[in-house]
């Protein structure tokens, strides 16, 4: 999957309900972003796994590169993509 | 151990339902299905169940409902919707025991293969085993926007 993404161009790549800092969606998000594409990030918290100095610069870098928003994702992903949920049900 | 396990998280994921993230994206794929793919860390089956295209979704760590034969030589591959699988598995809707409480099940009660009579397993990627070799559908090709996805808040 990694290699996928390194070899075709994704526009933009919305990681939700994870983090996108840990092994693999981190991976697919460096991919994307090492093509030009772009991140966006909807999860409830900015969790982490950093423990040790790197992982925070590794982890800092990567936030500073994708648009995060935090929040519960049910209220947020129906909004970002402009689906009306009540219509649907 | 394993199976009683897998036949608890079946039992609880079958009580879950779409939330609203499930809903909408998969709404906004059946209006844009050239535009977006998702690949989704979840085994609970959710997406699917939320009527997520099946073309235009990929459960990368296995899904919950679907059995394989644990025989590296055999083939077979099973979608189950049974709760329980065996009446062995029948699971009760107490908190998953620990350890030492969980009675052992004869290897015969287990799930197995139609095939080769081998033991049947979930396909789901297990902690320390590798992902399968992903066979990227063709419409991957085609979709310009990617998406990752896991439920952590999903119920």
């Amino acid at each position: 999957m990694q290699e996928w993404l390194f070899d075709n161009h994704v526009d933009l790549m919305l990681v939700i309900g994870t983090s996108g800092v840990v092994y693999p969606a981190a991976g697919y998000s460096w991919s994307v972003k090492m093509r030009g594409g772009k991140v966006a990030v909807f999860n409830i918290e900015r969790d982490s796994g950093a423990e040790r100095l790197e992982d925070w610069m590794f982890e800092g870098i990567f936030f500073l590169s994708m648009s995060l928003t935090l929040g519960p994702c049910e209220e947020l992903l129906p909004e970002a993509l402009g689906i009306n949920i009540a219509k649907l049900k | 151990m394993v199976w009683q396990f897998y036949a608890y998280r079946r039992h609880k994921a079958r009580l879950a339902k779409p939330n609203s993230a499930h809903l909408a994206l998969a709404e906004y794929t059946r209006q844009n299905p050239e535009k977006i793919f998702t690949i989704t860390q979840n085994v609970d089956g959710l997406s699917s169940r939320a009527g997520h295209l099946e073309t235009n979704l990929v459960a990368m760590h296995g899904d919950l409902w679907s059995l394989k034969c644990e025989k590296y030589n055999c083939d077979f591959v099973e979608k189950n919707l049974k709760d329980p699988i065996v009446p062995a598995l029948a699971v009760s809707d107490k908190e998953f025991p620990d350890d030492e409480a969980v009675p052992t099940i004869p290897n015969g009660e287990l799930p197995h293969c139609p095939k080769c009579n081998g033991l049947l397993r979930p396909a789901v990627v297990f902690f320390n085993e590798q992902l399968p070799g992903l066979i990227i559908p063709s419409v991957l090709i085609t979709c310009r926007i990617s998406y990752g996805h896991r439920a952590g808040v999903v119920i």
